[in-house]
């Protein structure tokens, strides 16, 4: 029984694994070589040399890039998790409103890329857009302001933009947490005289902790991988002040035909997140794993 | 593949009928086989036009198999990357002839001249030859030029100029700085030039770097040029013109690439705008504003290094063979097709109206004479494409001119001095280049 | 007693509502109005807030044959090619995932929480670094310009993950009910089938919504890889509307609504279990 159960098993799971060893796990040791590569005039010379990671060492863009990269993926993620969850305990309160809101919230998330990163380009440019022109016309500032231009605001719009496109799936998730909170708790804790912050923080987050921790590490991924978004809108400008990993990868690989430095970032890139991911999947191992360890 | 030709005969017929008919009836060799056609981008004239002739190249040459496909222009050089990596390069791209060095270095293009033989001499006399030159790369022709872009020229509100007392447009850089800041409005800038990373942005201010006598690169000695004093000086002039109060705010002019730019033009909401040669005819201007395009007015004295150049040109569908081509005839073939006056003519004005046409014939088009009255008469006097230099193309040329984009946006956002930033643009790019250079 | 404090709420949550929604909803309703203006009307300056004579142009012209720009790009064929990937990755993704996710849950074996771990963090290979290895990979196995080479690429990219919610949701099943199946004389398979599938269907719907809505709007790797233009999918044609020289809003709003419709119908039927598969795989408290 339990030798044909393995079988089965490694039957079951052979076809999953299969195809992410070859269509995933397979260009990305592509990659790996290839930031070991010298890379001279579009031809492969030599492998085996660390130039390529030396050249991102001494490159001074590269530094501003792990600046931006963090506020991207740090701070995104805060958000998209802080924002998720303000949303997600407003849209489990009961009532019309809140649920179509749940049904339309989900909007955001089925465009593609393309056309949000081009939407929000127009919408946020401080002589053609909407926005510039309602916060003017309606007096809340004084001309338009050019949020996609000015190197202090940018990083923090694409931040805002994120966190508009991948905070609404963090909500629902969060909300159905937290209307899975057994009502005898919530109940018990009114009984005791909490209120509704205090019902919230003591009865509420401990309850969806885990799915908290869980948004938190889905969204991290989406983010890493997400790459339309902060190309179409700024290509890494002003002055490389939104320069991120995902776009200055693509711009050595693309435009400049770097292609052996842009597998060298994306090797530190991909070692970086996996690690930290790979620590948090550790130590949450008993909530994701096998039940046996419960 | 196929299917997608013989679907685009079938839907195209009339027109395809209509333009075979004006075809030159002399095919006597013809050429056989499959061949397979990338386009990159363009108006939508030119994409819709492209796709139209291709039915009649196809009606002409029975025995050639065609697989034309239109790519956004956004991937054009990754597609190209992709496609040579893995051995299946299409037998004509058709690119920048900005790529030229870098696909030729690469080895995914073959010189023309090994594989066209006699008809070079024919295309020669249909294009004119400043445009011509544009295909050649160290004494070799790669590339077959349907138009070129010039760079840098201005657009005038003509009521603006003549409100501030002006009875002729700007000569000379310190002349432009006087005429922006009279033209100033508190609601309408004076003059508004784009700065955003898009490659048309750096594009127009190397007209204007080139023109100082100013170069981002050194072919002789392999060195980044970027901080010579001509485009120093050049960026300086950027600063001035901000510093003036002339210009819309600078975080503005970092967000607003050339497509905004112009259509703000044509609103009215600037009185001037640096673009290259196809100024506002893509987008059109509002009835009411009455503009003109002039070159680009001259630094007063140039002060680089270098040769000061009028105008930098560069075309953006020229058609190129590839290396890996199992049927050079065939494409030459396809090549010597677009060669002819028939399809040249679509950029003379009518329908593209945007660009400066390679074909002879079409410069005596009375629709092009009717847009563009200043560049025929300057043409037709052989002065258009006169002191004219091609765009900056050397292998690793997007990353000075990422570089060089990166220090425009510095200067103009007043983080450095023009000098500082383009001091390490420089010493950036140079570590780029000798990396991809090896 | 308490009645003014408890409008005052109401009013306070409304607003709340209100803001969330602006934030949420308006991108995508000023992308919809956009649909019905001309072009010199977006153009203009200032801006119109409703377009001032709606027309339907835009949205003929989308599936005019005349419109597409020499370009030929058929919006119904782009639709239905979209669809395929789509609906066929979908299919690919929920089987396979299923299989494996009923192995990581029910079945021991050396080695599941390291692999289980690993396929996870295999998400995060992703982006633009791995264009073109991915793209030598494709062109070697023949399957570049070609949606059967997409529906496999884009099921090993979403496989992890359905994989992941579906043994999720499988562990939360008590074990007894598929047991007493087995008692019954139902071999393994056949229990998993019968009694174990129908309680997680909450997941396996999230799943296909989920890998659906990925496959339905990838772009990068589609407009790498595919290159006739009856082999292109709705991306690649929105994309097309924002040229160098061209942008036509009116035209993206219009394919944008076109392009959602059907995936906002799909989410307001699955809605509710979309949420509740979610909770399964996310949510254990």
């Amino acid at each position: 029984m339990l030798k044909s159960d393995r079988f089965l098993a490694y039957a079951l799971i052979l076809p999953v694994v299969a195809a992410v060893l070859a269509f995933v796990v397979g260009p990305t040791y592509n990659v790996a070589t290839l930031s070991l590569t010298q890379v001279v005039m579009g031809q492969e010379r030599g492998f085996g040399t660390l130039n390529n990671f030396r050249a991102l060492w001494a490159d001074p863009v590269f530094g501003l890039v792990l600046k931006n990269t963090a506020i991207w993926i740090l701070g995104g993620t805060l958000l998209c998790v802080s924002v998720g969850l303000g949303v997600g305990a407003y849209l489990a309160i009961d009532s019309k409103v809140t649920g179509w809101l749940r049904a339309l919230i989900l909007l955001p998330w089925v465009l593609p890329d393309v056309v949000t990163a081009m939407a929000w380009k127009w919408m946020l440019h401080g002589q053609v857009g909407i926005i510039g022109q309602t916060l003017e016309s309606t007096g809340l500032t004084e001309g338009t302001i050019s949020f996609m231009g000015d190197p202090k605001l940018v990083m923090w719009m694409l931040v805002v933009v994120l966190v508009w496109r991948k905070m609404p799936l963090v909500a629902l998730i969060l909300c159905a947490a937290i209307r899975a909170v057994p009502d005898d708790q919530v109940e018990a804790a009114r009984m005791d005289g909490a209120n509704a912050v205090e019902r919230f923080r003591f009865v509420t987050l401990p309850n969806i902790a885990f799915s908290l921790t869980a948004v938190t590490v889905i969204s991290m991924i989406w983010i890493t991988a997400e790459f339309a978004l902060p190309w179409i809108m700024t290509g890494g400008g002003p002055a490389n002040a939104s320069q991120i990993m995902a776009t200055y990868i693509y711009q050595q690989s693309f435009e400049f035909f770097n292609w052996g430095v842009a597998s060298a970032m994306s090797v530190i890139n991909l070692v970086m997140l996996v690690s930290i991911v790979a620590l948090y999947l550790y130590v949450n191992r008993r909530s994701w794993a096998s039940e046996a360890s419960k | 593949m196929k299917n997608s030709i013989s679907r685009r005969s079938f839907l195209g017929t009339t027109t395809a009928a209509g333009a075979v008919s004006m075809l030159p009836l002399n095919h006597a060799r013809a050429a056989s086989g499959e061949i397979s056609v990338w386009k990159f981008g363009g108006t939508p004239q030119e994409v819709e036009q492209w796709a139209l002739r291709n039915d009649a190249f196809t009606s002409a040459n029975p025995d050639v198999g065609l697989n034309y496909s239109y790519f956004n222009g956004q991937i054009r050089r990754q597609k190209i990357l992709a496609g040579f990596q893995t051995n299946r390069l299409a037998d004509v791209i058709i690119a920048f002839g900005q790529d030229i060095p870098e696909f030729a270095g690469f080895g995914m293009l073959q010189p023309l001249d090994d594989i066209a033989g006699d008809k070079i001499a024919e295309w020669k006399e249909r294009i004119v030859p400043e445009v011509f030159e544009s295909g050649m790369h160290d004494g070799k022709l790669y590339a077959l030029p349907t138009y070129v872009d010039m760079a840098s020229f201005l657009a005038i509100n003509l009521d603006a100029m003549e409100e501030a007392g002006f009875d002729r447009p700007p000569e000379t850089w310190s002349e432009l700085r006087e005429y922006a800041k009279a033209m100033t409005k508190p609601d309408r800038p004076g003059l508004a030039f784009p700065a955003t990373t898009a490659p048309v942005d750096i594009n127009i201010f190397e007209g204007l770097a080139y023109a100082n006598g100013g170069r981002i690169f050194d072919e002789e000695s392999g060195k980044v040029t970027l901080n010579d004093p001509g485009v120093v000086d050049a960026l300086q002039f950027y600063v001035d013109v901000i510093a003036d109060g002339s210009t819309p705010a600078s975080t503005s002019l970092t967000e607003t690439f050339f497509r905004d730019t112009a259509q703000l033009f044509g609103q009215g909401r600037s009185a001037m705008w640096i673009g290259l040669s196809w100024l506002n005819t893509p987008w059109g201007v509002n009835d009411d504003v009455r503009w003109t395009g002039v070159p680009m007015p001259r630094p007063d004295t140039p002060t680089g290094s270098f040769e000061p150049v009028n105008a930098i040109m560069d075309g953006t569908a020229m058609l190129m063979v590839s290396a890996r081509s199992e049927n050079p005839e065939a494409a030459v073939e396809y090549l010597d097709f677009w060669s002819q006056d028939d399809q040249l003519e679509i950029w003379g004005g009518q329908p593209e109206i945007a660009r400066i046409p390679a074909g002879k014939a079409a410069w005596d088009n009375a629709e092009l004479k009717e847009a563009w009255p200043n560049w025929v008469k300057s043409y037709e006097e052989g002065s258009l494409f006169a002191g004219a230099a091609p765009m900056p193309r050397f292998i690793g040329v997007s990353a000075i001119e990422s570089a060089l984009g990166t220090a425009i946006q510095q200067a103009v956002l007043g983080q450095k001095t023009p000098q500082e930033a383009l001091d390490e643009a420089t010493t950036a790019a140079q570590a780029q280049i000798d990396l991809i250079r090896g | 007693m308490n009645e003014q404090p408890r409008t005052l709420n109401w009013i306070m949550l409304g607003l709340i509502g209100l803001v969330i929604s602006i934030y949420v909803l308006f991108p995508v309703f000023w992308l919809f109005l956009a649909s019905f203006k001309t072009q010199p009307e977006l153009a203009q300056l200032p801006i119109s807030f409703w377009p001032e004579a709606p027309t339907l142009e835009a949205y003929k012209a989308l599936f005019s044959p005349t419109h597409q720009k020499g370009q030929l790009l058929d919006w119904p064929q782009l639709i239905g090619n979209s669809f395929f990937i789509a609906v066929s990755s979908t299919i690919i993704v929920l089987i396979f995932g299923t299989l494996a996710g009923y192995a990581f849950a029910r079945l021991n074996f050396p080695g599941r929480d390291l692999i289980l771990g690993g396929l996870l963090i295999s998400r995060m290979f992703q982006g633009a670094a791995l264009l073109l290895p991915t793209y030598r990979l494709m062109s070697m196995l023949g399957l570049q310009d070609s949606l059967i080479g997409l529906v496999l690429l884009y099921s090993a990219f979403g496989l992890p993950f359905a994989t992941w919610i579906i043994a999720s949701s499988l562990r939360e099943i008590p074990r007894e009910l598929e047991e007493s199946a087995m008692m019954d004389g139902a071999s393994r398979l056949q229990s998993m089938v019968m009694v174990v599938l129908p309680l997680a269907t909450p997941a396996l719907i999230t799943a296909a919504m989920w890998h659906f809505v990925g496959a339905w709007s990838e772009f990068a790797f589609a407009s790498i890889l595919l290159e006739s233009n009856e082999h292109k999918t709705v991306t690649i044609g929105l994309a097309s509307f924002v040229e160098l020289f061209t942008l036509e809003f009116q035209y993206v709003g219009a394919a944008a609504t076109i392009v959602a419709l059907p995936i906002m119908l799909i989410f307001l039927f699955g809605q509710r279990y979309f949420t509740r598969g979610l909770l399964a795989g996310a949510v254990k408290g």
